[in-house]
C-alpha cells in the first residue's frame, strides 16, 4: 500500500514538473531461468564460495514473486512460470499463460508493451540475445503472438492461431538493433513475397551473421546480426562435453544396488562457441549504437542459456553462461555510471531446476540408486573444491523450471526502493515505464 | 525516502535516550528456509500474492552458505547443515557440518555470540520448535565435535562434553523447546531433569504452564526452561490423510497417475502443543522485564527448526506449516522492535533446502511418462483452489516409504532424507541503522558482526 502511494505520489509529482531535457535510458538485463540456485552454482564453481559475481556488489536487490495462468482455465494459476509468460509480465505488467507473446491469456488481444511505447515516443530501440532472435523472450518486447514458437512463416505453430511471424513483427518494428541466433531464418520467405534478408535490407537494416563483420560496424548502424543456426552455441561444456547423467551402479541385478561415482572435473570451452561474438561484444555494440541526446533508448538484453542449459541438465553450460552475462551486467552498470540517467535492472523470468547437493563423501555409507534418483554432476571448481550438481525433476527430456521467487538488481533508478524486498513481477513494468516516460 | 526517514528517527531517538535504552537482539532462524521452501508456502496460502509477513520486511539480502571440509578446512563444502550454518551465524565462522561452534578438523571451541551477550551482562533466551539441544540451538550454548552428543552415554560424545550439560554451564535465562525423552537421563548421580531445577531452573512442560505469569516481573533472576513435545515438537500441518510426498503411480502405458490435488490438514500430533509464536512471545516478555533492572539488554535466539525437517522427509505441508508459524513470530517478533527501540530483527536461513514446486502436470510441453517424475510429488491445492506440483527429486526413500530403522545419524545424507542444497538464503532485517546493514549479497559470515556491533559498540 504504501509502496503504491509512492508511485502515485512521484508520479503525480513529475506530471507537475514535467521531463527533463536529458536523455533516458534503460538497460534491462534478463537471466533466462536465472534463480538463486543457478547463480550460486556459478559463484561456487568460479568464486570458491565468495560474493564474487558482479551482481553480488549490487546493493539494491529484492525478490520477484513469479507466476503465470493455466493455459486451460487462465482464471488459475501455475506457479512454475516459463519464458514467455515471463518476458510478458516484465515487458508489460501483465500475467499471462505459458507460451504468450504479449498477447493476455484469456482471449489472445494485444498487450503493449514498453518497448513499443518507448519507439513511439522516440527512443532508441535494442534487444540483444543468446537465443535465436525471435525466442521467446525477445519476442515478449516487439512481438504478440499466442504460440511462441511462430517464428518464421511456414511453421506448424504459425497455424495454431494465425499468429503473424515474431520475426516479421520485428522487422516492422524498426527495433534499431537487434543482435542474436537465428541466420536460419534469412532465406525464409515472408508474407510480402521476398525473404526475410530481402525484408531486413528493405526496412534498412544492415545484415551481418558473423563476429567479425559485427566489430567491424559502425556504432549507430540499424542493424539485423544473426550469428548462428539457432540458439547461439553456449561458452562452456561439461568434462568430456558431457552434461550431468545417471549414476552407475555396481550390479544392476542385485535389489540395494551401490553407485559408482564419476571422478570430479573441472568444466571446459565449448569449441563451438569459437568465432561467435560474446554477449558482451553485442551488448557493447548495442550500448554504442543505441547512445543518443535525444529522448534515450530501451535495450533488453537476455542472457538466454542460463534456462537452456538447465533444461539439458548441463551445468557447466549453465555456468558459463551465467558468468557471462554477469560480465554482461558489469558492462550496462558502467555504462550507467559513466553517462548517467540510465537505469540498469537485472532479474530473471523464472527459476530453474538446478540443486547443489552432497558430494559423494557426504553421503553415508553405500548409497544406492534411490538416494540419487536423478541427474547427477561432480565438478572441480577453478579453486580446487569439489561441487556436486543434480537435476532431479525429470530423467527424460526437459528439466523443469521451479515456481520459486528469482532475484532482482538494480542501479540507477530514482526510487530504488520500489524494486528492494519482496515485489511482485508485474511491479517492474511499472517502475521501467516511469523512470523513462516521467 | 523511507531510509531517510528511518535513520532521522533512529538519529533522534539516539540523542534523546543516549546510554539509558537496553540494546536487543531477536535472531530468527528458520532452518532450511530457502527460496524455495517460502515460495512453496507462499503459493499454498496466498496464491502467489506477496502476502508473507516477511515479504513486508524492505530491508531483504541474499547470504553465501558454505562449510569447510573436516578433512581439509582448506576446502569448501558448498552445502552446510545445521550445525555449520548455525556456527556461522553464532561465531562469524565457518566450520564443518555436524560440529556446533567448534573450528573443523581441530575442535578448537569459538566464542558465540550468546556467550559473549551474557558474559556482558545481557540477558538470553533461546526457543526452538526442535529439541533444545538440536544443532541450531546447540551452536548459541554449547562447542560440540559432533552435534548428535546430547547427553552423558551419547556414542556421538567421543570425549565431548555433552550439550546439556554445558547448557547448564551457560547461565542462559531461557531455553523452549522438545526433548522431554532427555529429562530422565543420566547427569551426574541424577538425572537431567533434577539438574534442570539444580541450575535454578523454573521446569514448564505444558501450554498452560507456558501461558503462565511471567517469572522475571518479579524475579529479576528467574530462570525458564521449557520442554514440550516427546522429541522434536510434531509439525503444525501434514498433507492429505498424513502422507507425504510419494512416487507417482503409472497406468499401463506408463503415464503418470496424478492423484487430484488435496489441501493440506492439521496434524493432529501437534494438538495442544504451543505454538512457537507463544513460546517466542514468553521468551520475550521474560526478557523484556529483565530489562527493567537491565539497562544492557538480551540477546534471543528463535528457530523455527522443522522447516528443514519437514523438506528432508519430503514433507511439503509440513514445510508449509513450518514456515507460516515461523512467519508470524517474525511478525511479533518486529512488532516488539517497533515498541522497543534499540531492538533489531535479523530474519535468515543456516541453509537452503530440498523443496521445489515444479510444472503443473498439464503443463503443455510435457508428456508425462513416468521417467518425466522420478523423484517424489504432492499435488496440493492451495488455499485459493489452484494445483500446485510441490516436487523432492533429491532421493526417493522416504521414512514412509522405507520404515525400517536405516537413518545413519552420523552422516547428514541419511538413507531417507532429502539433501539440503547449495544455495544463498535471504536475509531480513528491522532496526538496522544505515552504518549497520544487511542488504545485497553478503556472506553468512557477516552476520555475527551486525548483531555484535549492535549489542556490544
Amino acid at each position: 500500500m504504501y509502496r503504491l502511494l509512492v508511485v502515485c505520489f512521484s508520479l503525480f509529482i513529475s506530471g507537475l514538473t514535467f521531463a527533463s531535457a536529458a536523455p533516458k535510458n534503460i538497460i534491462l538485463l534478463i537471466g533466462d531461468g536465472m534463480g538463486e540456485a543457478e547463480i550460486a552454482l556459478a559463484r561456487a564453481y568460479e568464486f570458491n564460495g565468495d560474493a564474487g559475481m558482479f551482481v553480488d556488489t549490487m546493493k539494491n536487490q529484492g525478490s520477484v514473486i513469479v507466476k503465470q495462468f493455466m493455459v486451460a482455465d487462465p482464471s488459475k494459476i501455475e506457479f512454475a512460470g516459463s519464458s514467455g509468460s515471463g518476458g510478458t509480465t516484465i515487458s508489460t505488467g501483465y500475467r499471462t499463460s505459458e507460451n504468450r507473446i504479449a498477447v493476455s491469456a484469456v482471449d489472445g488481444s494485444h498487450y503493449k508493451t514498453i518497448m513499443e511505447e518507448a519507439q513511439e515516443r522516440g527512443f532508441k530501440t535494442g534487444l540483444v540475445t543468446t537465443a535465436n532472435i525471435a525466442d521467446a523472450t525477445p519476442a515478449t518486447f516487439a512481438a504478440h503472438s499466442q504460440n511462441r514458437y511462430c517464428y518464421v512463416q511456414g511453421l506448424s505453430a504459425c497455424d495454431q492461431f494465425g499468429d503473424i511471424p515474431t520475426v516479421e513483427q520485428f522487422l516492422d518494428h524498426n527495433v534499431d538493433v537487434m543482435l542474436g541466433g537465428g541466420y536460419n531464418f534469412l532465406p525464409v520467405g515472408e508474407a510480402g513475397g521476398g525473404t526475410i534478408r530481402e525484408k531486413a535490407i528493405a526496412h534498412g537494416y544492415k545484415v551481418v551473421t558473423d563476429r567479425e563483420a559485427l566489430l567491424e560496424l559502425e556504432a549507430g548502424t540499424k542493424t539485423f546480426g544473426l550469428f548462428s543456426d539457432g540458439h547461439m552455441p553456449v561458452e562452456w561444456v561439461g568434462p568430456g562435453g558431457r552434461g550431468a547423467d545417471f549414476i552407475k551402479v555396481d550390479d544392476y541385478l542385485r535389489a540395494n544396488r551401490k553407485v559408482i561415482f564419476p571422478e570430479p572435473a573441472a568444466c571446459e570451452l565449448n569449441p563451438e562457441h569459437k568465432g561467435m561474438p560474446k554477449l558482451e561484444e553485442m551488448s557493447k555494440f548495442a550500448l554504442d549504437s543505441l547512445k543518443n541526446d535525444d529522448e534515450g533508448f530501451f535495450l533488453m538484453i537476455e542472457g538466454a542459456s542460463i534456462d537452456k542449459q538447465s533444461h539439458e541438465a548441463n551445468a557447466c553450460g549453465t555456468i558459463g553462461e551465467m558468468l557471462a552475462f554477469d560480465r554482461t551486467v558489469k558492462i550496462a552498470v558502467d555504462y550507467a555510471k559513466k553517462n548517467g540517467d540510465t537505469a540498469v535492472i537485472v532479474t530473471a523470468d523464472h527459476g530453474g531446476p538446478t540443486q547443489v547437493i552432497y558430494r559423494p563423501a557426504s553421503f553415508g555409507r553405500g548409497v544406492i540408486r534411490e538416494q540419487i534418483p536423478g541427474l547427477y554432476q561432480r565438478l572441480l571448481t577453478k579453486g580446487g573444491h569439489e561441487l556436486a550438481v543434480h537435476y532431479g525433476t525429470n530423467n527424460y527430456d526437459d528439466q523443469s523450471h521451479s515456481g520459486v521467487n528469482v532475484p532482482i538488481f538494480t542501479y540507477g533508478l530514482d526510487n530504488p526502493e520500489l524494486l528492494t524486498g519482496t515485489i511482485q513481477q508485474t511491479e517492474i513494468y511499472g517502475v521501467m515505464k516511469n523512470f523513462l516516460f516521467n | 525516502m523511507r531510509l531517510l526517514l528511518l535513520s532521522t528517527l533512529s538519529y533522534m531517538a539516539m540523542v534523546i535516550t543516549a546510554h539509558s535504552a537496553p540494546k536487543n537482539v531477536i535472531l530468527l532462524i528458520g532452518d532450511g528456509m530457502g527460496e524455495a521452501e517460502i515460495s512453496l508456502a507462499r503459493n499454498y496460502e496466498f496464491d502467489g500474492g506477496d502476502g508473507l509477513f516477511i515479504d513486508t520486511m524492505d530491508f531483504r539480502g541474499s547470504a553465501v552458505v558454505n562449510a569447510l571440509l573436516d578433512s581439509d578446512p582448506s576446502k569448501l563444502a558448498f552445502i552446510g547443515d545445521s550445525a555449520s550454518g548455525g556456527t556461522v551465524l553464532a561465531t562469524g565462522q565457518r566450520t564443518a557440518v555436524r560440529r556446533v561452534s567448534t573450528t573443523a578438523k581441530f575442535g578448537v571451541p569459538i566464542v558465540t555470540i550468546a556467550e559473549q551477550a551474557k558474559e556482558k551482562g545481557f540477558s538470553v533466551g533461546i526457543v526452538t520448535t526442535a529439541e533444545i539441544t538440536d544443532a541450531t540451538p546447540a551452536s548459541f550454548g554449547a562447542h560440540s565435535n559432533n552435534r548428535y552428543c546430547l547427553k552423558a552415554g551419547d556414542r556421538a560424545c567421543n570425549g565431548d562434553t555433552p550439550i546439556f550439560e554445558q547448557y547448564f554451564d551457560t547461565d542462559y535465562d531461557v531455553f523452549l523447546g522438545g526433548g522431554q525423552r532427555h529429562l530422565p537421563g543420566k547427569y551426574g548421580d541424577g538425572t537431567i531433569e533434577q539438574a534442570v531445577k539444580d541450575n535454578g531452573y523454573t521446569l514448564i512442560q505444558t501450554t498452560n504452564d507456558l501461558s503462565q505469569g511471567i517469572l522475571s516481573i518479579s524475579d529479576k533472576d528467574a530462570k525458564l526452561w521449557g520442554a514440550f513435545s516427546e522429541e522434536h515438537f510434531p509439525r503444525e500441518w501434514q498433507g492429505y490423510q498424513g502422507k507425504y510426498a510419494e512416487k507417482m503411480a503409472i497406468d499401463d502405458n506408463n503415464m503418470a497417475i496424478f492423484p487430484p490435488a488435496r489441501n493440506c490438514e492439521a496434524n493432529p500430533k501437534y494438538a495442544g502443543k504451543p505454538s512457537l509464536q507463544a513460546m517466542a512471545e514468553r521468551a520475550l516478555n521474560e526478557l523484556d522485564a529483565k530489562n527493567d533492572a537491565n539497562d544492557k539488554g538480551f540477546f534471543l535466539m528463535i528457530e523455527g527448526a522443522s522447516i528443514d525437517k519437514s523438506s528432508h522427509d519430503a514433507d511439503p505441508c509440513g514445510v508449509i506449516g513450518e514456515l507460516l508459524s515461523f512467519d508470524r513470530t517474525v511478525e511479533m517478533a518486529v512488532e516488539y522492535a517497533k515498541n522497543n527501540e534499540n531492538t533489531i530483527v535479523i530474519v535468515t536461513a543456516d541453509h537452503g533446502g530440498a523443496t521445489q514446486n515444479i510444472h503443473h502436470p498439464y503443463y503443455e510441453r510435457y508428456k508425462r511418462i513416468s521417467q518425466n517424475v522420478p523423484g517424489l510429488f504432492k499435488m496440493l491445492l492451495t488455499k485459493g483452489g489452484n494445483e500446485m506440483l510441490a516436487y523432492y527429486g533429491g532421493n526417493n526413500i522416504t521414512k514412509q516409504t522405507n520404515p525400517g530403522d536405516l537413518t545413519d545419524q552420523i552422516s547428514p545424507g541419511g538413507l531417507e532424507d532429502q539433501p539440503h542444497t547449495g544455495i544463498n538464503v535471504p536475509v531480513y532485517a528491522y532496526g538496522l541503522d544505515d552504518d549497520n546493514k544487511l542488504s545485497g549479497t553478503i556472506k553468512q559470515t557477516e552476520i555475527y558482526g551486525v548483531m555484535a556491533k549492535h549489542l556490544f559498540d
